[in-house]
């Protein structure tokens, strides 16, 4: 492991925005990682402001699961008779027929699964974005966290 | 158990009240949900961790948006250590099918006795000096630079032991999927200890990448039948509501006298999530 080995001329030093090439000998470890650095700098940013994109992506997500959650209650509260808490529908075929038989409590779950898919849209625009930049291997580790998303969701069907 | 009107309104009270409360003391309030849901409102744990996750996506999803804009959060680390909380949260979240619920209560206080660490000791460092990239962060180039406003310029910084960040990130998973809790505790432990990023940069982070860990597991509670619509629907707008308010709040209270109401809540509740795994009731 080469953690440990300082490069004293390339240690966090503040202003090393751009990520110059250094003067003089260059330290052969080091290269490599200058080639690398042919991309965009600023490793946690993106030149296309993805960061404005998924903001928009979470602010939406949430408002529009909150406000379908929110019909779903009123829809709840002005249906007749008590209603059981623990029949409800939990499969997208359920949900659906639910929803065509006017269900309040499949209102509230298409709400969730809004909310739930959430984070999984926003892992999905992830992957456009570090399309965007052909940072291919970000492709493929955000393509990876999707998967084990969408996995998530059959498994738990498998579970029963 | 049946639906009355009160129930409902009842829960999204103290929803609301959980949602305020965790985001004065930036735990997103997630955590107080189960005990909550149990040891109050005596919902079974798994349909209380089942809601209590959909309410850590709606606060997370809801923070992360904000942190997002203000280019604090680094989107490669997040991204890099995501694979690890979603697999983490996906053996979570079948490992808690298959313990007994007991048992889940007794996890849960000890848990929740360690995420409060942070409000009594000072984890991590504001800005950590002497931190070089290792191999891994140098190949998935994840140092970067964040705006520290009150330094009030760009402030580089670089990320080490990335592979041991990445096997803590699996546990915090495993912790979240697990007890249906946000487990941003562990996830800034991973980042500030063994990574040693900044604190601003490890708290942002982490708050982005709770949302993920939660709809990994989420999938499974959902459609496992575990989240019971009506009572998840008045638990994700009240803690929505409650959080909102509190960043309003946050800048008019001083952070003692939070810590100061928080800390001695926390403490009865593990208390009695251990003592309910022990068959003990009040």
């Amino acid at each position: 492991m080469d953690k440990e080995r300082t490069i004293p001329k390339n240690a966090a030093v503040p202003s090393e925005q751009a990520e110059p090439v250094s003067s003089g000998k260059v330290n052969p470890l080091h290269k490599r990682n200058d080639v690398s650095q042919t991309q965009p700098p600023a490793s946690g940013r993106a030149p296309v402001d993805m960061s404005v994109v998924i903001g928009w992506i979470l602010q939406g997500g949430v408002m529009l699961s909150s406000l379908v959650i929110l019909i779903g209650i009123v829809l709840a509260l002005f249906s007749a008779g008590p209603q059981h808490l623990f029949t409800f529908p939990h499969t997208l075929g359920e949900v659906w027929r639910g929803l065509l038989a006017f269900q309040p409590v499949s209102v509230i779950a298409v709400g969730l699964l809004l909310l739930l898919a959430t984070p999984v849209i926003r892992v999905a625009a992830s992957i456009i974005a570090f399309g965007l930049e052909h940072d291919r291997r970000y492709v493929v580790i955000t393509s990876v966290v999707l998967v084990i998303l969408v996995m998530s969701f059959l498994l738990g069907k498998g579970a029963g | 158990m049946h639906l009355t009107m009160l129930s409902l309104l009842l829960i999204f009270a103290c929803a609301l009240l959980a949602g305020l409360l965790g985001s004065l003391v930036g735990l997103g309030g997630g955590i107080l949900i189960v005990p909550l849901l149990t040891l109050a409102f005596g919902l079974p744990i798994r349909y209380a961790i089942g809601v209590s996750i959909v309410a850590v996506i709606a606060t997370s999803s809801g923070a992360a948006a904000a942190y997002v804009r203000d280019h604090m959060t680094n989107m490669r680390i997040g991204m890099f250590l995501e694979m690890g909380t979603t697999a983490g949260a996906i053996t979570g979240a079948f490992l808690a099918g298959l313990l007994a619920p007991q048992i889940l209560f007794i996890i849960f206080g000890f848990v929740l006795v360690v995420s409060v660490a942070p409000l009594i000791f000072k984890l991590g460092e504001e800005l950590p000096a002497d931190v070089h990239n290792d191999r891994w962060a140098r190949d998935l180039r994840l140092a970067s630079t964040y705006p520290d406003r009150r330094l009030g310029r760009e402030v580089a910084y670089e990320v080490t032991h990335t592979p041991w960040g990445l096997v803590m990130m699996y546990v915090a998973g495993m912790i979240s999927g697990l007890l249906g809790i946000g487990s941003g505790t562990f996830k800034v432990l991973a980042m500030d200890t063994v990574m040693r990023l900044p604190m601003k940069v490890s708290t942002t982070t982490s708050n982005f990448m709770i949302g993920v860990t939660a709809a990994a597991s989420a999938g499974i509670y959902f459609s496992r039948g575990d989240i019971p619509p009506l009572v998840a629907a008045p638990v994700a707008l009240g803690i929505l509501g409650g959080a909102l308010v509190g960043t309003r709040v946050l800048a008019r209270m001083s952070n003692k006298f939070v810590r100061i109401i928080f800390i001695p809540i926390i403490a009865v509740v593990a208390i009695e999530m251990i003592l309910r795994g022990f068959g003990i009731n009040f």
